[in-house]
């Protein structure tokens, strides 16, 4: 296993060299048998990393504790599941499976139909010199196939907090997100390199660019619920450094999303796209940067070594890289570029949306590396913290949700203000409706009424696009509504999967703004028979028992609960003493309904009869869930179908070329 | 058990080889790459597409009647311009009869299109 193991990865440095010179020398020569020995390469990385992964996979469902990396995150007792997961539980393991995911990527693109296109040798050598870096710092610093000096009888087990299922899915959707946007990254590196200035690797890349941004989506919302479950202190999203890591990319990414459709339509916007999709992926690197070096405090505990220098050191030269390329090339693309042409037009609402996107990716950046620049200059590290990103964020996002309510309604073309405006009518009165219910219904908090109202307004917007669709297609076909909508969305996938999307962030949007503004929490130490009152819940302790569970001790609280004066059953919240880990796990326990969570915490106990809890309870966290799927059924819609988007603005011009 | 495990390693290496070097057995020595194309040719689909979003602009009230007449009628000159190419690229040095017949030719093509995709 060891031998296999080493020489999967030793093979994986030598073989991603091999392919870098192939491909060199087979531009150089114009020769197709070293372009398809580099290709030959590929396939040989997917094949190596396929059987490292596979290996590490066998090691540790098999407690293999001669291996340091298994007697470090399993131990016998463990579940089969987490002892498989505990492959990206450190720092070796999480290499490898960036490594396998991008291996693999790299074969796709590289064996996909697009195969004979000349940019593929400049984008599988771009690709693989990832690949090397990978390998490289696994063979240096983190080897998941090393073994240890001398045989542990059990190995020390895995994190309480990563045996949750989010550690099932959290950190693969996340890493196939970051693997996914080198895919673009390469490509427009490659289409500088040989000086196409076309949209054509925006088109190649589409499908990739959305699938990772899918990924990424999929990846923060499932982060945000394992943490609402497992860190029990009743939030989902702290700002902490390394969830800020992998927003980043998310928000830059959705604002490369945008404006390539500027660039595939309008033949604008080149530079800042290439800009986008090169920091979207420098970003990923950034993020692995800080979750592996722990240079900023966080509740992710990867951070304990000195990998972040190797990624220090990868990230700078790819920047560097990146950089040389496009002002090499600067000329050629501002002389191939359109300017924007009219200031109300979708094209310069894309553009402000891609401004506040990128504003938002700032604004987090700079409050995460608040305290490493304030160590630079004053010595001391100042934690800005959770009011900054609120109070940052709060306008930065309002914004933007006002702004995605406006964007549909604008024209692609010849668009006029005063149709705007007539079409701006109803949303508009819905946002307004919305604020007036809200007062008078007695809720309180103004910016939060605001942000509501906004979001309404948004959503409002959508569904009458969706409503004006569907009736100018049945005024043009005469069908029956049912088939118009489903026509109208099946013909227009990419447009409506947006759409579709843009609505799972309203859902989302009243989740966080609602669960932010009207949350409350009460922390009380109760007697056997006492009650609690929170709201219109009333909970009642009833007993404190122990347990044992899969060989570890649990302690459980047994609450009766009662809403408006019902009894609606019992909630039991626990704490897990795990044999392997010093301290013991929060086990929350949660009772949803569609406009509440009621989440309560064993927070302590004296005696069986005395213990105290908190509860809290969380007005439309469900939203958020539900949002999230809203939007990754939206993406998944637009990813399945539509090509490239029409492309109109050269009618003027003459017919010669689209979407340059 | 350690003898197997030295002849995986190596079925490893000589799988990875043959994936390397088989080209140099197989493969013509001809620029694998495909040919670069200047630039992206605009197809009737396309500006169909157009034409279509356009008309849901129109009947979505996002656009005025007379901007969607005169965008219109500049992308079916365009489709036209676009399939009178095409027919005199296959019919190269056809006689003016011929000529006629793209233009007929057109006039059905955009009607069976616009049938087509409703």
């Amino acid at each position: 296993m060891y031998l296999i193991g080493n020489i999967a990865i030793y093979l994986g440095i030598a073989i991603s060299i091999y392919g870098l010179i192939a491909n060199a020398l087979g531009i150089k020569q114009k020769s197709g048998k070293w372009l398809e020995s580099a290709r030959g390469a590929v396939l040989s990385l997917a094949f190596v990393s396929s059987i490292s992964s596979f290996l590490l996979l066998y090691i540790l469902g098999t407690s293999q504790f001669q291996f340091k990396y298994v007697a470090s995150y399993t131990n016998e007792s463990l579940p089969l599941a987490y002892k498989l997961t505990a492959f990206w539980a450190g720092n070796a393991g999480s290499l490898l499976l960036w490594a396998f995911l991008l291996s693999i990527y790299t074969a796709m693109v590289v064996f996909s139909k697009e195969q004979k296109n000349p940019m593929m040798p400049y984008v599988s050598s771009i690709l693989m010199l990832n690949v090397l870096f990978f390998f490289t710092v696994m063979a240096l610093n983190a080897n998941p196939f090393e073994m240890t000096d001398k045989i542990p009888a059990d190995g020390k087990g895995l994190n309480p907090m990563l045996q949750n299922p989010g550690m099932i899915l959290h950190p693969v959707t996340l890493y196939m997100g970051y693997v996914g946007l080198a895919v673009p990254f390469a490509f427009g590196i490659a289409a500088l390199i040989l000086k196409r200035m076309d949209s054509e690797w925006i088109k190649l890349t589409r499908r990739w660019t959305l699938l990772a941004w899918l990924f990424l989506t999929l990846g923060n919302i499932i982060g945000g619920w394992w943490a609402y479950l497992e860190l029990g202190w009743g939030g989902y999203w702290a700002w902490d450094p390394v969830e800020n890591a992998s927003f980043l990319p998310w928000l830059t990414v959705s604002a490369f999303l945008h404006s390539v459709m500027i660039q595939e339509r309008k033949n604008m916007l080149k530079t800042w796209n290439l800009s986008l999709i090169i920091l979207s992926y420098i970003l990923t690197l950034f993020g692995t940067f800080l979750v592996r070096s722990g240079i900023l405090t966080s509740v992710h505990a990867f951070g304990d070594s000195n990998l972040g220098t190797y990624f220090l050191v990868f990230m700078a030269f790819m920047m560097l890289f990146s950089l040389y390329i496009v002002m090499t090339r600067y000329t050629l693309i501002k002389k191939d570029s359109s300017p924007i042409e009219a200031y109300f037009s979708k094209e310069s609402s894309f553009l402000l949306n891609n401004l506040i996107l990128v504003a938002a990716a700032f604004a987090v950046f700079w409050g995460t590396m608040y305290p490493l620049i304030s160590e630079t200059f004053t010595g001391t590290k100042v934690n800005v913290g959770a009011p900054y990103f609120d109070k940052v964020m709060a306008p930065i996002l309002l914004g933007l949700i006002v702004l995605m309510g406006i964007c549909p309604l604008i024209a692609w073309q010849k668009a006029v203000i005063e149709k705007f405006l007539k079409n701006m009518l109803w949303p508009l009165a819905m946002g307004v409706a919305t604020a007036i219910i809200l007062f008078a219904a007695g809720v309180k908090g103004i910016y939060a009424i605001v942000g509501l109202s906004a979001t309404s307004f948004m959503f409002g917007t959508h569904v009458l696009e969706f409503a004006r669709g569907i009736g100018a297609r049945r005024k043009a076909t005469k069908e029956n509504v049912l088939k118009a909508a489903f026509k109208l969305t099946v013909k227009n996938q990419r447009r409506y999967g947006g759409y579709i999307v843009h609505i799972g962030i309203a859902v989302i949007a009243v989740g966080v703004i609602s669960s932010h503004a009207y949350s409350s929490e009460v922390l009380k130490t109760l007697n056997t028979g006492e009650s609690i009152k929170i709201g219109e819940y009333a909970l009642q302790f009833n007993s404190l028992t122990e347990q044992m569970k899969n060989g570890n001790g649990v302690v459980v609280a047994d609450v009766a609960v009662f809403y408006k004066g019902k009894d609606i059953g019992k909630i039991k919240p626990e704490k897990i003493f795990y044999e392997t880990w010093p301290e013991p796990s929060t086990e929350v326990a949660i009772k949803t309904n569609w406009s509440q969570d009621l989440y309560v915490v064993l927070s302590s106990w004296e005696n069986k009869d005395k213990v105290t809890l908190m509860v809290k309870v969380n007005p439309f966290v469900s939203w958020i869930w539900t949002g999230g799927i809203i939007m990754v059924i939206g993406t998944a819609f637009a990813l399945a179908g539509g090509g490239p988007a029409s492309s109109r603005y050269q009618i003027n011009k003459g017919l010669k070329t689209v979407g340059r | 058990m350690d003898y197997v495990f030295l002849i995986a390693g190596s079925l490893v290496i000589l799988t990875c080889f043959y994936f390397i070097v088989s080209p140099f057995f197989t493969a013509g020595d001809e620029h694998a790459a495909g040919v670069m194309q200047d630039e992206e040719k605009l197809s009737l689909d396309q500006v169909y597409g157009a034409v279509n979003e356009l008309e849901m602009d129109f009947l979505m009230k996002k656009i005025t009647a007379e901007d969607f007449e005169k965008l219109k009628e500049q992308y079916q000159l365009l489709a036209a311009e676009l399939l009178k190419n095409e027919t005199k690229a296959q019919k190269a040095g056809g006689s003016k009869k011929l000529a006629d017949d793209a233009e007929a030719e057109i006039l059905r093509e955009l009607r069976k299109l616009r049938k087509q995709k409703g």
